[in-house]
């Protein structure tokens, strides 16, 4: 969908201060089914700035923020210290450009997961990576409720991990879908419900693909939109699934590094030893939402109102998830008997 | 007429002469959606082809856990769901609920993605 020009130079100066300001440069960026970014780049009084707008994508997943919630998550990860992209404004107007939008800085890098596992600067300071990625989650987890901006965000009443189970057997039922292998693992995830370690803002979506490499170093965290509070070993779990490795599997955590270094890094931050043992239970859980996202992209798909085929093909990653759990459930079971 | 008995085959032709022919000559931006559609046109093929064994082959194993139940497949799915959510007559530590989801799993991976060998 364009961008109206005219109508953003014209707010523009409300969100960078000068007496001169004048687009140089806006070009769409390629962006996820959620939104739309696009490389904006501004003169200010001569000074040239490099920024990223970001919008809702016409087909907006209900289950995300909107972008306003999402830059105000931004700014909390700022904040905090978080490697992100600098928030520079928001427009919460939606008659400006039609919905609501905001900017940042531009970050260089790659996001691509095929591209950056198989970097050569990847794979050569990758336990340094992703010990650094380990740093950043660190960061991000010392925001807990209640966090300035953030109080649309809910927070867990009880066991975060046993609202995730409700939350997956619901939608589930909501999709109408009989799905034995799903049951299997949630039914295996509620037999071992583990202590909560804590409940902090987490980004829900900490993954290859959703950060910038550039030179084998890590330059921004990205896509927050599905920010939420909850236990931070979610994070974690998520981090290590093999379905993010694109293909590097034996680089557990996002096909970057181990895990051992992803987790040293993360204490280093926090200055606590991580619960280890209670990851693995994480990654099944991160493994069975992906495949209940899989199943709701199908479902839109399916139900006519998306003519598209990725949404289409999105359904057939279901065996691969559901083989992902049964094995990683063996795994874990024979490890810890 | 026993070419009309073969659509998976015709499916597979068909997206093999996308894939060498066609896609090598798109411009970049349509290589992904040429990509798409062969994969489309693959899952096909293999779902005319192996769709109705694996049907059968889960109804048989769904069947080994419900004997004494109808057997169609779509109710015995439900019934293995609704007993894994209510914990009614299962226990998850039950080697033949796992035999029988792996055997389901493998059945669906050589449909979608014969390419990624089953782990469990």
């Amino acid at each position: 969908m364009a961008l109206s020009e005219v109508a953003l130079a014209s707010w523009l100066p409300s969100a960078l201060a000068g007496s001169s300001v004048k687009i140089e440069h806006l070009e769409i960026l390629g962006g996820g089914a959620i939104q739309e970014n696009w490389a904006l780049d501004v003169s200010v009084d001569g000074t040239r700035h490099e920024l990223v707008l970001r919008t809702d994508a016409p087909t907006r997943v209900a289950v995300s923020w909107g972008r306003i919630e999402e830059y105000r998550i931004l700014q909390a990860a700022h904040r905090a210290g978080v490697t992100v992209p600098a928030p520079v404004g928001l427009c919460a107007d939606a008659a400006v450009l039609g919905r609501p939008f905001y900017l940042m800085r531009r970050a260089r890098g790659e996001a691509r997961g095929a591209k950056i596992v198989r970097d050569p600067e990847v794979v050569a300071r990758g336990e340094e990576l992703a010990a650094r990625l380990g740093r950043e989650l660190a960061a991000l987890h010392r925001l807990t409720p209640p966090v300035e901006g953030l109080d649309f965000i809910p927070v867990p009443d009880g066991s975060p991990a046993r609202a995730r189970i409700a939350e997956y057997r619901h939608r589930l039922d909501e999709l109408g879908a009989a799905e034995p292998v799903l049951e299997w693992a949630l039914a295996w995830l509620a037999d071992r419900i583990p202590e909560t370690t804590g409940v902090s803002l987490i980004h829900a979506d900490f993954r290859t693909g959703n950060y910038l490499i550039d030179a084998g170093r890590l330059t921004a965290v990205l896509d927050w939109e599905f920010a939420t509070f909850g236990d931070p070993l979610e994070d974690l779990g998520w981090m290590l699934g093999r379905y993010w490795r694109f293909g590097a599997v034996e680089r557990e955590a996002g096909g970057i590094g181990s895990r051992d270094a992803l987790f040293a890094g993360y204490e280093q931050a926090s200055g606590v030893p991580l619960r280890r043992d209670l990851v693995p239970w994480w990654e099944v859980l991160g493994t069975v939402r992906w495949a209940v996202i899989a199943l709701m992209q199908a479902d839109r798909f399916l139900r006519g109102n998306e003519a598209n085929l990725e949404l289409a093909l999105t359904a057939h990653v279901l065996p691969i998830l559901e083989d992902e759990l049964l094995a990683r459930i063996d795994e874990i079971e024979r490890d810890h008997p | 007429m026993s070419g009309l008995k073969s659509t998976d085959r015709v499916l597979s032709l068909a997206r093999d002469l996308l894939r060498e022919s066609i896609a090598p000559s798109l411009p970049a931006e349509l290589r992904y959606p040429a990509a798409m559609i062969a994969a489309a046109m693959a899952i096909a093929a293999r779902e005319l082809a192996l769709g109705q064994t694996a049907r059968a082959s889960e109804l048989a194993a769904l069947s080994a856990l419900y004997p004494k139940a109808k057997p169609d497949l779509e109710m015995l799915r439900w019934q293995l769901c609704r007993d894994l959510r209510d914990r009614t007559t299962t226990s998850t530590g039950e080697a033949r609920f796992r035999a029988t989801l792996k055997t389901i799993v493998r059945e669906r991976l050589a449909i979608s993605h014969p390419e990624h060998p089953a782990r469990c």
